[in-house]
């Protein structure tokens, strides 16, 4: 591997890597935790990889950290909700997810769109003006995705409205069965209006681009982590940073072979990574 | 354009129409004519041209959506009338196929002999209203669950214009379906060579000999020309100017209307 420039940003996906559903992967608080107060070690250093006292912590380390994730309906307050109540010590402001992609999409084009959103989603809109619409934007919606709404997005397409895609997933898994996602309802309007989406979430690479924004860090000096191979391990290495592909989650056996070239580093969990990253990679 | 050189025009002997479009623009209440059609109709019919109408509509049956042509003062019949359904239902029985149906209420008398018990394939049409996400998902999780999923649309068309504005056609939820469940549809209806073929053979009138007209650049005018025909582009009802620049097809003429090239053709008799 080339010489490469020093760690400043670790991006850390969600579910299925710092916790799957409801459980906190096992040892993922600790490892993502600033250990100040309880942390006696007498290592001057800003870490200490050989300390014996505390697991290795993340938030040790002088890197920015950043948790993105592919999300139609939840927005960042809820999130946060629920990472707090599983143990983690997150902020508001360091989620950024395919819904604050959309967003800085629309500030950037200064377009005023028409949000075929979950109502859920809406406070990560909030202040973006949505009269007289001119942008379309698809997340997943089915109560939205009706004749006469698909019919109000079309035209508006057809007469130049951009159209911005949250994700293309096909489907997802309900437990009554399999339901249609936000991309055959995208492909649709592609096909239609004969234009191409915007995709704004993972694995496109301004979105990995974005989520660095304000960080002052370039792609190089960034490492991803995240359980699905192609979206957040392909999608990061795409975009220039290095990929660790956690084996929880959604992985399966052999998914490190999806993608070429392969993950720069597959490890068991997220606290294995972490170990990897202050031992090796600062 | 269809100034420049008639040419296009000569050694004709019948007429290829597609409807929605060219002899009227649908929307509520049934539809406008569009006008100078119904006149242009009467004058094909006089002068010993053929014509058969060429349509991809879906939303009624053969015989309701004649009555309501008729209604409009176009002078037609039932078997001048080449729609997907009838095809459909032909290519469904030479396959033993039994549809799940997700179309238009009033087209579903035509597939009325067609046994539709524990359904192995989804025909799918211009529903309209019933493009819900509800029946939407139901089709999808029909197709999914096929070992191989057999989707039959009803034409391929991106939208059309009506009354009150432009609507998506079935193309574009075919194009959904066939993203969902990773297959490719079986298109029946325009722009489907067979389904050309088929009107050709109840007009009576071998390719060169006839011309198509349509307002759909790509599933009138292209689908005709890979059947050998002339085919030329109305600027009426779904015709955008930006068609003119289409990058692949390129109509033997446009003309303003179906008045028009009535008025050419006949000159050129």
């Amino acid at each position: 591997m080339a010489a490469r420039r020093a760690l400043k940003a670790v991006l850390v996906d969600l579910n299925g890597t710092l916790h799957v559903e409801d459980s906190a992967v096992p040892g993922a608080q600790e490892a993502l935790k600033n250990p100040k107060e309880k942390h006696r070690c007498e290592s001057r250093r800003n870490l200490c990889p050989a300390c014996p006292c505390v697991p290795h912590r993340l938030r040790r380390a002088p890197v920015t950290v950043r948790f993105v994730t592919n999300t139609t309906k939840e927005s960042k307050r809820d999130l946060l909700e629920r990472l707090t109540g599983l143990g983690f010590d997150i902020a508001e402001h360091e989620i950024f997810t395919s819904l604050t992609a959309a967003r800085n999409l629309l500030e950037q084009q200064q377009v005023r769109p028409l949000l075929l959103v979950d109502d859920k989603a809406l406070p990560d809109f909030t202040g973006i003006g949505t009269d007289n619409p001119n942008a379309v934007v698809v997340g997943l919606a089915p109560e939205h995705f009706h004749y006469e709404m698909m019919n109000r997005a079309f035209r508006l397409i057809l007469d130049g409205a951009p159209l911005i895609a949250i994700h293309k997933a096909r489907y997802f898994k309900k437990k009554d069965g399999l339901c249609l996602g936000p991309g055959p309802f995208v492909t649709g309007l592609e096909y239609a209006t004969d234009t191409k989406a915007t995709v704004v979430g993972k694995p496109e690479k301004t979105f990995f681009l974005e989520a660095l924004r304000g960080t002052d860090c370039a792609p190089e000096e960034a490492v991803m982590i995240g359980d699905d191979c192609r979206d957040d391990v392909g999608g990061a290495q795409q975009a220039g940073m290095r990929g660790i592909l956690v084996r929880t989650g959604k992985y399966r056996p052999a998914d490190e072979d999806k993608i070429n070239p392969g993950p720069y580093l597959t490890c068991e969990n997220f606290p294995e990574a972490v170990e990897h990253i202050l031992k090796q990679m600062l | 354009m269809a100034e420049r050189g008639r040419g296009w025009a000569r050694a004709v002997r019948g007429l290829l129409l597609d409807v929605s479009g060219v002899l009227y623009d649908s929307g509520a209440g049934g539809g406008v004519p569009i006008a100078g059609s119904a006149e242009a109709v009467r004058r094909i019919k006089a002068s010993g041209l053929k014509l058969q109408l060429c349509t991809n509509e879906t939303q009624a049956t053969r015989e309701n959506f004649v009555r309501k042509l008729q209604a409009m003062g176009f002078d037609v019949s039932v078997a001048q009338v080449t729609a997907p359904a009838p095809a459909a239902c032909r290519l469904l029985r030479e396959r033993g196929l039994r549809p799940h149906l997700l179309v238009h209420d009033d087209l579903v008398p035509e597939f009325a002999e067609i046994n539709k018990t524990n359904p192995n394939c989804v025909v799918l049409g211009d529903a309209a209203e019933n493009f819900t996400y509800a029946n939407l998902n139901e089709a999808f999780r029909l197709l999914i669950g096929m070992e191989k999923p057999v989707l039959i649309s009803l034409g391929k068309g991106r939208y059309y214009k009506e009354t009150d504005g432009l609507k998506l056609d079935v193309g574009a939820y075919m194009k959904a379906l066939e993203y969902a469940c990773d297959v490719q549809a079986e298109v029946v209806g325009k722009p489907a060579k067979t389904f050309f073929e088929s009107a050709l053979a109840e007009l009576g009138v071998p390719p060169e000999q006839a011309i198509m007209i349509g307002d759909d650049i790509v599933n009138d005018v292209g689908g005709a020309q890979q059947c050998g025909m002339r085919a030329l582009q109305v600027r009426t009802g779904q015709y955008r100017p930006s068609d003119e620049n289409h990058p692949q097809v390129k109509p033997d003429a446009y003309v303003n209307n179906l008045a028009e090239a009535v008025d050419i053709i006949l000159q050129e008799l």
